[in-house]
């Protein structure tokens, strides 16, 4: 791996590391990364214990001044340790690492509900399982699209959980990107998975193949004429837009992949925000938003900017790096109590305040409502909720004095 | 009573050599043991395979030494073996000729298909065109030099270290003292007879007697980076030239090295000038090598001899000489023992020995050949201290294992402060461990010699990540650690 | 205006803060973390001279000196923006100590190994003094950064004054790996303060006076000033830290607070290397994408920060920028080497600007703030002077 042998013992990964700063046990990811890898290539490098706690949130790997791919050694180093897996986590970590057979039936979650089965595989008894937010049909007239015929196409990418979970989250998004005038189609048709899941476990060889089927489907549905590929959940966006090249040994889609959140900032019409501003939504109630952790290795910020572009009243980023949800982690008997303590940070900031949570990945809104107590959901959702509030509003009493701007979007 | 000069691989093994033969020995050592050449050179446990054209007698002690030593110092030989990688520079010739050589000398080969070889060795160059595999080895000098030094002083020997040889007495023809001298001062030693192995210091040593050696000395450079790159040793199918082999080294790997006269028998530090032709050098075999983290840069000098020989130095032997100065009209009882790799060490040594034990007219003969090395005691586990170099792992136990040591010998036989960090966050940890046995002003010289002895060797390698290394280790020393020089 | 700041330092941020409240869209494009982490949070506004002695009055030294640096200030300059440095700080939830309003001449602080060393302003958690005087000095059992045997040597061999060191023996939660960032965690947890405040206490017993208490820096992330007062209220002393090396607790408290504030002012982050610089934006390396801006100020840092490449070949490349940087190519002027104060497309603020050796002469808190500063004159012209100001940003 480029970069492996770069670390210069800056210990930054260290401060960066939501884990190291729980539990007191995590040897953190210098001494699991770098410095265990360097042991293994001379042949001395014993496995340590705790590797599994690491979430593969990656914050380490972002903060690395030089370029070492800390997580993705990490990753190594539990790849190393899988063979002394038990069986009944072998079990588990299948399912976990195979999320599109969720997806493709999530009542199968239900049997985990049933405590001997869960405590069997080890998985959480604590944390929450997803609900299952099936979509209502939207209305044709929402989707009233802005521009005429020739428009731009863009291919939108289904994750799992969505798949599974919140089909609301992903018909709200390709609605909206309707209304912003373009062509909308869903990749890929059956449900696969990019291969996070089985990366963050250790499982590499594992999500190699899934990577490699997931890239072979979207390539043969892909038309050639999108402006891009929009994703719902941060993981599979660091998954296909980085990893898969980078690590996975794959070739670059043929078009850029762009989180949902930053396309609508930057194609949605100026009309768009202007009514939906103006509608203004929810007054006197808070809007929490959290990038989480595999969205901050592009930065974070852009939730909070479509929020307030949005309209919404009082906006607030939860102080969070990692809500420590991390996939499936969570899901782990072994790291409930990690993941609890990562992520407790966001009830104390909103203490009590109403309001709800804007943030861009399934798994970690599930993980965020549990403790926050707050409706957590993806942009896209709270997105369109406001656009259809702005059109039953604009339908009868017109925009309020002094949000006059010209509608050149969606209405 | 034998007083050898020198703590090298030569010195340390004649002085076993003769231990074994029931012959008393005191070692004399300028600095610490390995402050020369054994201490500076490739790590590389040759095959034989890089003479076997030109050098056939050192290529056939070689391999023969090769074998022996992974039998006597098994722990301190890494048996990875060696390619012989064919690049579309190497010349056509070539391959044909050294085979036969390799054929003729007894060394084994396996041709090795450009595919395998790639796999084998994954940075390797697209364009190298397969070669061949040879029993090439890697030796980790220090600690087997710390082996012979227990060995010798578990039979009675001394190493008498930070002592310098300064004078030597000749009585009727034949050597009877030496006066050696140290920082507690300066003492006579009686003695039957003294073996020069002071390695590129043999001719100054051999200007103390009546007899001065014309040595050859060369300049070898190499580099190490902080990984290790190759799970081989990997070396350039053409004659030897500069910068043609690649040694794994337990973590890290060492790139050289070059060929060069000098006068100088301490090894000058090497300039970045330098370095960067000898990284150059690896382009066609190693196209990421400049992108490789760089670690230091090192120099050593070769004490070579060969009394009438050309002008290259690549052109003198390998091979090594055994001088008995009482025959060529020098004082009797003198040995010097000059040339030869750190392979062939206890080869020369035992020859030295034979030399020594013939003119004391003693019967005993070699047993090094058949004896193993016992090895160093292991440190215990205790799972309850923290390291102290995070690195390299070197933590309360390791330190303890040698009471007393300075901070520069906790270097060399604990391996603190030699890995990526260069000792920026162990060096303040380990010398709090010592403050209890010395004093402060003591101390800090010794804090001062070690940062410097790390900073000297990142210089000569300060690029890329390296130099932002050293630009952290700056601010740590002197900002967080308020140290002024 | 939207000014994109690469780099997220103590420069980076500095810049972004005030870049922010002079009225700007405010991004910061970094590769990578910061140097926070790396440094306690000591101030050091000029701490020796050139010919290696210490500088007592750095107010001074400036106005002697500052114009053959290139540095065009009078003290009236230092004193504006420095008093809006401290209330920048305060307003992001960063107390200095007591008696920093505006102070006249560089203190002490000690290092972990027993050394001092002249610094201008401190965190409050961090001890400095005007004079040294007697301290107990505490190390962690099991902590390997505080060296209490050599530490508390070299402080009396160096001052005359008594260092009383004493050790805290390791509580049972404690894991041989803790660096000062564990401890620190630990210690915010209701366990680790009743250990540390029971341990401390019984170490203490047989200690008598009031003499302070100097504890190494893990006194807690963001709990670290109730802890620190809890301490005191227990022990009838001061209690301060001494500064560790890296993870530097100190830091990080700095770090986390001042981009919480930030961000929550809607300051935007975004992750990536910037390998050009353009009249319209920043270009992403890894990506090709563009970040728009109006104006790009670089905060990358120096060789250290990675703002400056050095190459195998020996040259020297900014790496914003991709261009070539003049350098003598001697090792010793490496750590002065550095791109100017402004390019065709950026301005450069903190140690990447060059000139200086911060390391050497402790001058690396002026040099931030005289780089910023300036770039903020140029960019925002009059109104740094006054009225286009936001002083009362509330904090964290
Ligand atoms: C660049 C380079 C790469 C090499 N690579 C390899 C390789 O890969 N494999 C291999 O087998 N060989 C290699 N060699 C050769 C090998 O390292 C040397 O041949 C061998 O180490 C010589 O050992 P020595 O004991 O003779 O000399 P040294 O190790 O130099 O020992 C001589 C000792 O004598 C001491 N001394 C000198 N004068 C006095 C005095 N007056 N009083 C007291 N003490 C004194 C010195 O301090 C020194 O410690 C390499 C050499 C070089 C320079
Ligand atoms: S990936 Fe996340 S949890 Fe794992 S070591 Fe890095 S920062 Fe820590
Ligand atoms: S991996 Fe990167 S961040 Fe971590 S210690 Fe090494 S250089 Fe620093």
């Amino acid at each position: 791996m480029a970069h492996s042998d770069a670390c210069l013992k800056c210990t930054i990964c260290i401060a960066a590391c939501p884990v190291y700063r729980k539990d007191g046990e995590f040897p953190g990811p210098k001494a699991l990364g770098p410095e265990w890898h360097r042991r293994h290539l001379a042949g001395t490098g014993d496995l340590m214990d705790h590797v599994d706690d690491c979430t593969f949130c990656q914050l380490c790997e972002g903060a690395c001044p030089v370029g070492v791919p800390v997580a993705h050694l990490i990753a190594e180093h539990k790849a190393a340790a899988l063979p002394k897996q038990t069986w009944p986590m072998r079990v588990r970590d299948t399912v976990l690492t195979h999320p599109e057979w969720v997806a493709r039936a999530p009542v199968l979650t239900r049997a985990t509900a049933l405590v001997p089965i869960s405590r069997w595989l080890k998985l959480s008894t604590r944390s929450q399982r997803p609900s299952v937010r099936k979509a209502p049909r939207l209305s044709r007239s929402s989707r009233r699209a802005a521009v005429g015929g020739g428009r731009p196409r863009v291919a939108l990418f289904v994750d799992c959980f969505d798949r599974g979970f919140d089909t609301e989250a992903m018909l709200a998004a390709q609605a909206l990107m309707e209304v912003f005038g373009f062509e909308v189609h869903q990749v890929p048709r059956t449900s696969q998975c990019c291969g996070a899941a089985a990366y963050a476990s250790g499982r590499v060889a594992q999500a190699r193949r899934q990577a490699g089927a997931m890239e072979q489907a979207i390539r043969g549905e892909l038309r050639g004429d999108e402006v891009a590929l929009i994703t719902l959940n941060a993981t599979c966006q660091g998954t296909i837009g980085e990893e898969w090249s980078k690590f996975l040994g794959l070739n670059d889609l043929p078009v850029p992949v762009i989180p949902f959140h930053v396309f609508a900032l930057q194609h949605a019409p100026a009309g768009f925000w202007s009514t939906v501003a103006a509608a203004n939504v929810d007054p006197g109630s808070w809007t929490w938003t959290h990038t989480t952790c595999r969205g901050r290795r592009r930065g974070d910020g852009a939730l909070f900017q479509l929020a307030r572009r949005a309209g919404m009243d009082q906006v607030e980023p939860l102080d969070l790096e990692c809500c420590g949800a991390a996939g499936s982690y969570a899901f782990k008997a072994e790291h409930a109590e990690t993941a609890h303590d990562i992520g407790q940070p966001a009830a104390a900031q909103i203490h009590g305040r109403p309001g709800v949570i804007w943030v861009d990945s399934g798994t970690c809104a599930v993980h965020l409502e549990q403790l926050a107590g707050r409706t957590a959901r993806h942009p896209a959702y709270w997105l369109w909720q406001a656009w259809l509030t702005s059109q039953s509003a604009s339908a009868t009493p017109p925009a309020p004095a002094g949000h006059g701007e010209p509608r050149d979007g969606g209405s | 009573m034998v007083v050898v000069v020198g703590a090298g691989a030569t010195g340390l093994g004649v002085a076993w050599d003769l231990s074994l033969r029931g012959i008393a020995v005191t070692v004399i050592e300028q600095g610490d043991i390995a402050h020369g050449t054994s201490g500076r050179f490739h790590g590389l446990l040759h095959s034989g395979a890089r003479y076997a054209v030109r050098d056939p007698d050192a290529a056939r002690e070689c391999i023969e030494e090769n074998r022996i030593l992974r039998r006597i110092a098994a722990g301190a030989i890494e048996s990875v073996g060696g390619y012989f990688v064919k690049t579309p520079a190497s010349p056509d010739d070539y391959g044909a000729r050294w085979l036969a050589a390799m054929d003729a000398v007894g060394i084994p080969v396996e041709p090795v298909s450009r595919e395998a070889l790639r796999t084998a060795v994954p940075e390797l160059h697209p364009d190298v065109k397969g070669g061949y595999w040879v029993p090439d080895g890697v030796i980790h000098g220090f600690p087997l030099l710390f082996r012979l030094q227990k060995a010798i002083e578990a039979r009675g020997g001394r190493v008498q270290h930070h002592t310098r040889l300064v004078e030597v007495a000749v009585d009727h023809g034949s050597v009877c003292r030496v006066r050696v001298s140290s920082a507690s001062g300066s003492e006579w030693i009686a003695c039957d007879a003294l073996v020069n192995a002071a390695g590129p210091w043999a001719g100054k040593v051999s200007e103390l007697f009546d007899d001065p050696l014309t040595m050859r000395l060369s300049r070898g450079l190499m580099i190490i980076f902080a990984e290790r790159k190759t799970a081989h040793v990997v070396n350039r199918l053409a004659p030897p030239g500069d910068g043609d082999i690649l040694v794994p080294h337990d973590r890290v790997t060492i790139w050289g090295t070059t060929d060069e006269p000098t006068a100088s028998p301490a090894a000058d530090p090497p300039q970045r000038s330098e370095t960067q032709k000898l990284l150059s050098l690896g382009r066609d075999l190693f196209p990421s090598m400049e992108q490789w983290r760089a670690l230091r840069a090192f120099s050593g000098v070769r004490p070579l001899y060969q009394p009438e020989s050309a002008a290259d130095p690549r052109h003198i032997t390998r091979d090594f000489t055994v001088i008995d100065h009482g025959r060529r009209g020098g004082p009797a009882g003198v040995v010097s023992v000059v040339g030869g790799k750190w392979v062939t060490f206890r080869l020369m040594a035992e020859k030295a020995a034979d030399a020594v034990t013939a003119y004391l007219g003693l019967g005993a003969t070699s047993a090094t050949a058949e004896t193993p090395l016992p090895p160093l005691p292991t440190p215990g586990e205790d799972a309850r201290t923290p390291w102290l170099c995070e690195c390299e792992q070197v933590g309360e136990r390791d330190l303890a294992a040698w009471p007393g040591a300075t901070l520069a010998e906790w270097r060399t036989r604990t391996w603190f402060s030699m890995g990526p960090c260069q000792g920026t966050f162990c060096l303040h940890r380990v010398a709090n461990r010592r403050i209890a046995a010395t004093n402060l002003a003591a101390l800090d010289a010794e804090e001062v010699a070690l940062r410097e002895e790390r900073e000297q060797g990142m210089q000569g390698a300060l690029w890329g990540d390296n130099a932002r290394e050293w630009a952290l280790s700056q601010a740590v020393r002197r900002q967080t650690l308020g140290e002024r020089t | 205006m939207r000014v994109v700041v690469v780099g997220q330092g103590p420069a980076g941020l500095l810049t972004a803060d005030w870049a922010h409240r002079l009225g700007a869209e405010v991004f910061v494009a970094a590769a990578a973390d910061g140097s926070l982490a790396l440094w306690s949070g000591a101030w050091d506004f000029r701490s020796f001279a050139d010919s290696g002695e210490v500088v007592r009055d750095p107010w001074q030294w400036w106005d002697l000196h500052g114009r053959q640096r290139g540095v065009a200030w009078n003290r009236e300059d230092w004193v504006r923006w420095w008093t809006r440095w401290r209330d920048t700080w305060s307003a992001a939830g960063i107390p200095l100590a007591a008696g920093a309003e505006l102070p006249s001449h560089n203190r002490w602080t000690p290092t972990a190994v027993g050394r001092l060393r002249p610094v201008f302003v401190c965190p409050a958690w961090q001890w400095a003094a005007d004079e040294p005087e007697p301290v107990i000095w505490v190390g962690l059992e099991g902590l390997a950064d505080t060296p209490i045997a050599l530490a508390s040597a070299r402080y009396h061999a160096l001052t005359g004054m008594t260092a009383t060191g004493v050790c805290l023996p390791r509580p049972d939660a404690w894991v041989p790996h803790w660096s000062g960032l564990a401890w620190s965690v630990y210690v915010d947890s209701e366990p680790g303060r009743q250990w540390l405040t029971e341990a401390l206490t019984r170490a203490l017993r047989d200690h008598a006076g009031t003499s302070p208490v100097l504890m190494p820096q893990m006194l807690g992330q963001d709990g670290c000033e109730t802890l620190i007062g809890q301490l005191e209220a227990a022990l009838g002393r001061p209690v301060r830290e001494y500064a560790l090396l890296p993870p530097a607790v100190g830091g990080i408290r700095i770090r986390d607070r001042w981009k919480r504030a930030l961000k929550r002012r809607g300051v935007t982050w975004v992750s990536g290397t910037v390998g050009a610089v353009r009249k319209e934006g920043v270009q992403f390396r890894d990506t090709g994408e563009l970040l728009p801006a109006d104006a790009v100020v670089l905060a990358t840092g120096g060789i250290l920060g990675g703002g400056l490449w050095l190459s195998a070949a020996g040259e020297l490349f900014n790496t914003g920028t991709g261009e070539m940087v003049p350098w003598s190519g001697r090792m010793e002027d490496l750590a002065r080497a550095g791109i100017g104060t402004e390019g065709p497309a950026y301005r450069a603020v903190g140690r990447v600007v060059g000139g200086f050796d911060s390391d050497r002469d402790g001058d690396s808190g002026a040099v931030n703030l005289y780089t910023v500063a300036s770039a903020m004159e140029a960019l925002f012209g009059e109104r740094t002077a006054g009225e286009g100001w936001q002083h009362s940003e509330e904090g964290p």
